[in-house]
């Protein structure tokens, strides 16, 4: 189980590592940070263990001093600002899966998210009207009302994972290219949205033919990787298939550590990043 | 298509593999249970390997920011990438200015994998990662003139990688004909370990007959020889911390890894 974390403690906790790296990049000690903040080293040192809010004023002075550039700075901000609004999903609570919900804080910071799709376009990837045919067969124990909020959610997930430049490495099988999954012009949408996403250096993704070589992940539901870069916190793996949207979380560094066996057993397996382009032709 | 069988074949993850258990020491999350079970098993018995590990990182980076910085290079190779750590070797160069464009070798397909999906350039620059084996002076130059103006300066970089060249001629070899093949003005950046004492030797020793790909140590009288037929650059070929150190450099008393930048002319 994932441990329960709010929002903040984690995307606080990117930050101020972050902080720390852009310092120790620079060639700075916390003695030169705290002369440049015009505080006291004890000071820099809570900053950057996230023992005291960030703010804004402070992390500019830090930023600047660190010689990063007026676009880092700015996203910088912009990532604290997010940071700073705890749980921005929770408008969406009541129609999230229980495992989101506890992944939520954790997807929100990951720098890199790894997934596995044995017969769906990865969520991650899908149009708002795919997302919304998935759940049509998928989820009837759900109103038409509750599928439209869920749609929604996911527009904003994809677009807050974007901003925050959190990379996506997905395997998925050729078996979605060949599901009708709302009809044609669905697809054909979802196709060409692959083709975009394809284009994206921050998203990996790899095809795997139906008629390519047994790989490790064959016959496996869908499973998903989140990595946060904060040595403390633990990869998470979602292991999806359950009934009603159930899924298996775990945080434990075996479990972990053997999915990601698995997944990069399956990657090296799957056709390169490179083709995927003439597959979605 | 993939081949399988020879693919398989390159992703043995019962033994340990340098890349990952070097991940490991750094404090990463790439690692599997033998990598683990083998970095455990020599820190426990030499546990500066772990700050060693981190010099070797750092040296990298103090090396990177003066090529980007003082040298003005704009242009990278990155012989044996490894797995991405924090402050990958574009990170440090496109901080100092955004145009760098790094070319990532490596021979390892699961390493090139991670690297592929994780280390994305800035706009104005580039990154490409090259799955050649280093040896290969022609895979390594073709693979790098894809994504570098190869009559332009570039900065060849070696972090601590020679050392799995176990036969001496063919490590000298290598690094001289991409040496000789680098256009004037061109930088080698190079590092290697080497035995601190008695006892990290033997440390090695029994690491290396565990099934990994080994790493052989050279003294630095020896690995120098590297750099011949270049201009060593100040404070010449010195243990890392000494090599230009700033605010972040360890003060480790060992000596256990050399490294240098040179001017190729």
């Amino acid at each position: 189980m994932a441990r329960e974390r709010s929002g903040r403690t984690v995307a606080h906790l990117v930050l101020a590592t972050r902080l720390k790296i852009l310092r120790e990049s620079a060639g700075m000690s916390r003695g030169d940070a705290a002369t440049a903040l015009g505080a006291h080293v004890a000071t820099v040192r809570r900053i950057e263990l996230a023992e005291t809010s960030l703010d804004e004023g402070q992390v500019h002075t830090l930023l600047t001093a660190y010689g990063a550039s007026a676009d880092e700075i700015k996203e910088f901000l912009g990532q604290l600002a997010t940071a700073n609004l705890p749980g921005w999903w929770h408008p969406w609570r009541s129609v999230m899966d229980a495992w989101q919900l506890d992944l939520m804080s954790v997807e929100s910071a990951a720098r890199i998210i790894r997934v596995w799709e044995p017969a769906l376009i990865p969520a991650l990837l899908r149009t708002p009207s795919y997302a919304r045919a998935v759940d049509d067969v998928r989820r009837p124990d759900l109103s038409p009302a509750d599928k439209d909020r869920r749609t929604e959610l996911l527009v904003e997930r994809q677009k807050q994972l974007r901003d925050q430049h959190t990379r996506i490495w997905a395997v998925m099988s050729a078996a979605a290219l060949h599901t009708s999954v709302g009809g044609e012009g669905v697809m054909a949408e979802q196709r060409q949205a692959l083709r975009a996403a394809v284009e994206r250096p921050d998203v990996t993704l790899q095809i795997h033919p139906l008629e390519g070589p047994f790989h490790a992940m064959i016959g496996m539901p869908t499973v998903t990787l989140y990595r946060v870069d904060v040595p403390e916190i633990p990869d998470h793996v979602v292991r999806e298939g359950g009934l009603s949207g159930a899924a298996e979380i775990s945080d434990a560094l075996q479990v972990v550590m053997a999915y990601r066996v698995l997944l990069d057993h399956t990657s090296v397996i799957a056709p390169h990043p490179d083709k995927s382009k003439e597959a979605l032709e | 298509m993939t081949e399988p069988t020879r693919l398989s074949s390159q992703i043995d993850t019962s033994v340990a593999h340098s890349a990952r258990v070097w991940n490991y020491w750094l404090g990463g999350k790439d690692h599997y249970p033998a990598d683990q079970a083998a970095g455990d098993a020599y820190s426990s018995k030499y546990p500066n390997i772990v700050p060693f590990a981190g010099e070797s990182r750092d040296f990298l980076r103090r090396t990177t920011t003066f090529l980007a910085k003082e040298a003005g290079i704009r242009q990278f190779i990155d012989l044996g990438a490894g797995l991405p750590t924090s402050n990958n070797t574009h990170e440090v160069a496109q901080r100092i200015s955004p145009d760098c464009r790094v070319v990532y070798l490596d021979h390892d397909p699961i390493v090139l994998l991670h690297v592929h999906a994780l280390l994305t350039s800035t706009p104005e620059g580039a990154t490409a990662y090259v799955q050649a084996d280093m040896r290969d002076t022609d895979a390594v130059l073709t693979g790098g003139a894809k994504t570098l103006d190869m009559t332009e300066p570039i900065a060849l970089v070696i972090s601590d990688v020679l050392g799995h060249i176990v036969d001496w001629d063919e490590a000298r070899g290598l690094v001289r004909r991409l040496v000789d093949r680098l256009p004037s003005g061109s930088y080698l950046s190079l590092s290697h370990s080497t035995a601190a004492d008695e006892k990290h030797q033997a440390v090695q020793d029994e690491y290396n007959s565990s099934g990994a790909i080994p790493y052989i140590f050279r003294e630095p009288s020896v690995a120098i020889e590297l750099f011949e037929g270049t201009e060593l650059i100040e404070p010449g070929f010195t243990s890392w911390p000494r090599w230009r150190p700033d605010a972040n450099t360890g003060r480790l008393t060992d000596r256990a890894g050399w490294g240098g930048v040179a001017r190729i002319s």
